[in-house]
């Protein structure tokens, strides 16, 4: 079954064989690399294709900054899918996922087109008054509710019916206690829900049911049981041994953005070097029993941008990092008082 | 594994974790759907997608590794003892069984008395330390084996609601609007109407150390959550120590001490009282002047608010014989589950029960 462990798998008969250009902006552009570095042996690729084989959603768990988030962008960037992403806040309503209505607008845009009407004109006539209205609302017609109807990210995934539609849903936890629960609804078979404003069905079929990607943090207990029935689960872990490959594939999309080699061998060599030592430093520091937070990948990454080119003052990172006193740029690691005040001294073996 | 059977496995690891992880028959055919598909071909590929369907915490991906081996474990001692009767070929089998296990038990076979072999057939059960789920667990694990989970409290609280409208005026009534609209037959401004703001309050009493100590966690989280998480007007918070005498404490350490009768003073008579405390039933206690002290307090705030109601959080079956026992003739009394918590709220919100007397 190397298909379904190697890389992230859907079958072909889903993929778009060429975009339409509506939804050419939802797609990740292929040539803005997405680097997401996935360990073969953790699972969780199988997991993914386990979740889109099945089109049950997939409920992520793990450390704070360990890649929950991205990868459901990394995903849609690899299956060359449509992606929507709807950030859960904690006043966000399940509905908004599927679409909002705006009937105060609706009413506006009523009540403007009496007042530029003039007043011969008692019957209403679609091309005259449209002559009388601003740009703005020239698009929209009261007479239509469908113009005043936005749909959200699980109601486009839904509309859209050429292929299925990554939606990641974050931090679902955020919200309140019954949210999960009113998601359900929508996040199984028929797969439809209804706009009552509108009168409008709006159904994904066989061919576009979502693939729906959701994140936890479990801020706040539990998530409801009916909820976690439907989902696939799985715990990322953070990755000890894959740093190495992980920064590798995050400075190919630089490089690739920048479309410049490194300029000379002997930096090349330097970095890598740089690179070795701040791993070996990072997992020393996770080691450390007493961290209040312990800090996660993306704050590795944005550590070790900083040591390599945020000042030219370390002369010899190699040095300071085997010194450890004191512990450059340790304002991107530590985010708590205690973290942050503790005399950081590393001692790297060898 | 040769004789692997996915089908027979997943039937048998599905019949034991029904229950436990809260699955149904709608998660066992999506297994049976990966299993058509592809996604249970051998072993290990078979456990690992199960556990991705049926198991929702880290703890229960633990747990998971230990059934799966006891399925294991149950399923294949049958195969010797009933390829048998079916099949000519497995004599040889077993008996290439035992050579193996004679070998292993390294006790050459001509020294062995030959009245020890019952005990020596005994001895071919497989053998495999027994699973045990504490010893994997991560201790957040174990906030949800209490029977009343974080969530669950959450979600009671909600109920604690004596819902005025009378917030601030901001809610667009769009029927209403409309239909004003129409019977003036011009437009002139929206209608509002008000919000509804939740005018319960709530004085919450907690029994605190002594026999109450092992429930302290969950005492705390009972509090944490109706302050956090609940939308009431006025909550108070006392603790006591056994019985709600005539001072009790603003803190948990019990030295912010108030006079009892200044703090029924802020009651009015629908707000709501909630006594948590053992009555005695944790340690089997029957004592007729706890009783009695207990008696004359619930006196004295029956004066003000006869929305009252007890929360024990020892199990039903301990409050017989003991303080508990007289104390729920007296105040409706309840368990501390689910259904208590929910019982106990639907009675300090007034909604009669037909359970209690």
């Amino acid at each position: 079954m190397s298909k379904v462990t190697d890389d992230f798998y859907i079958d072909p008969k889903y993929q778009l064989k060429n975009i339409p250009p509506e939804i050419e902006d939802d797609i990740p552009k292929e040539e803005e690399p997405e680097p997401y570095d996935c360990d073969p042996k953790s699972g969780l690729i199988k997991a993914v294709n386990l979740a889109i084989y099945l089109r049950r959603p997939l409920l992520l768990e793990g450390e704070a900054g360990c890649g929950k988030t991205r990868l459901a962008r990394a995903v849609a960037h690899k299956l060359r899918l449509p992606y929507y992403r709807w950030d859960v806040r904690s006043n966000s309503k399940a509905q908004e996922g599927l679409y909002t209505y705006d009937a105060i607008l609706r009413l506006h845009d009523v009540q403007i087109q009496k007042l530029d009407k003039p007043p011969e004109e008692e019957t209403y006539n679609p091309q005259a008054s449209q002559k009388y209205q601003g740009e703005e609302t020239t698009k929209r017609d009261p007479s239509n509710p469908k113009d005043y109807r936005k749909l959200g990210a699980l109601g486009k995934a839904f509309d859209f019916k050429d292929c299925p539609s990554v939606v990641l849903i974050d931090e679902i936890d955020k919200a309140g206690i019954d949210f999960p629960n009113d998601l359900l609804t929508v996040l199984d078979e028929p797969w439809k829900f209804t706009i009552p404003e509108t009168g409008e069905t709006i159904e994904a079929n066989e061919d576009n049911q979502p693939i729906v990607i959701i994140t936890s943090n479990r801020e706040k207990g539990n998530l409801p049981a009916p909820f976690l029935r439907r989902c696939i689960y799985f715990y990322i872990k953070f990755p000890e041994d894959r740093l190495q490959e992980i920064v590798k594939s995050h400075d190919e999309k630089v490089k690739k953005a920048q479309q410049v080699e490194a300029t000379s061998t002997l930096k090349q060599q330097n970095e890598g070097n740089i690179v070795d030592l701040a791993i070996k430093c990072f997992l020393e520091i996770r080691k450390e029993k007493s961290l209040v937070k312990k800090p996660g990948t993306s704050e590795f990454l944005d550590w070790l941008k900083a040591l390599r080119s945020f000042d030219g003052e370390i002369l010899n990172i190699a040095e300071q990092l085997t010194e450890g006193i004191p512990l450059p740029h340790r304002e991107l690691l530590f985010k708590h008082s205690e973290d942050w005040l503790k005399d950081w001294q590393v001692k790297l073996h060898g | 594994m040769d004789n692997f059977d996915p089908r027979q496995m997943l039937d048998e690891v599905f019949k034991r974790v029904r229950q436990d992880f809260q699955i149904g028959i709608s998660e066992y055919l999506a297994a049976l759907k990966a299993l058509a598909g592809g996604w249970g071909n051998n072993e290990e590929d078979l456990r690992e997608t199960l556990q991705l369907l049926w198991c929702h915490s880290s703890s229960q991906q633990e747990q998971f590794y230990g059934l799966w081996d006891a399925v294991k474990i149950s399923l294949r001692p049958i195969d010797p003892n009933d390829k048998p009767k079916k099949e000519s070929k497995s004599p040889e089998k077993i008996d290439s069984d035992t050579q193996i296990e004679a070998t292993q038990t390294t006790i050459p076979p001509e020294t062995k008395p030959l009245e020890w072999q019952p005990t020596y057939r005994l001895g071919t059960a497989p053998t495999r330390a027994p699973f045990l789920a504490t010893e994997t667990e991560t201790p957040t694990a174990f906030q949800t084996d209490f029977p009343l989970s974080r969530r669950a409290m959450v979600y009671h609280w909600q109920y604690v609601n004596r819902p005025v409208k009378d917030g601030s005026e901001d809610i667009l009534d769009v029927d209403e609007t409309v239909e004003k609209a129409a019977r003036q037959g011009f437009f002139l401004s929206p209608v509002y109407t008000r919000r509804e703001t939740n005018h319960a309050h709530l004085l919450l009493l907690i029994d605190q150390n002594g026999s109450m100590t092992p429930f302290h966690y969950l005492t705390r989280e009972l509090v944490e959550t109706v302050n956090c998480e609940s939308t009431l007007e006025k909550l108070d918070v006392y603790y006591f120590h056994n019985v709600p005498a005539t001072s009790i404490y603003r803190d948990p350490y019990l030295t912010k001490s108030i006079l009892l009768t200044q703090a029924l003073e802020m009651c009015k008579s629908d707000t709501s009282v909630l006594i948590v405390s053992d009555g005695g039933a944790a340690r089997g206690f029957r004592r007729f002047e706890r009783f009695e002290a207990t008696t004359q307090v619930l006196a004295d705030i029956g004066q003000k608010t006869n929305y009252i109601a007890w929360l024990n959080p020892m199990p039903q079956n301990r409050w017989q014989r003991t303080s508990a026992q007289l104390i729920a003739y007296r105040v409706p009394m309840y368990p501390m589950n689910k259904q208590g918590l929910s019982n106990a709220i639907d009675t300090i919100m007034g909604k009669k029960l037909s359970q209690h007397r």
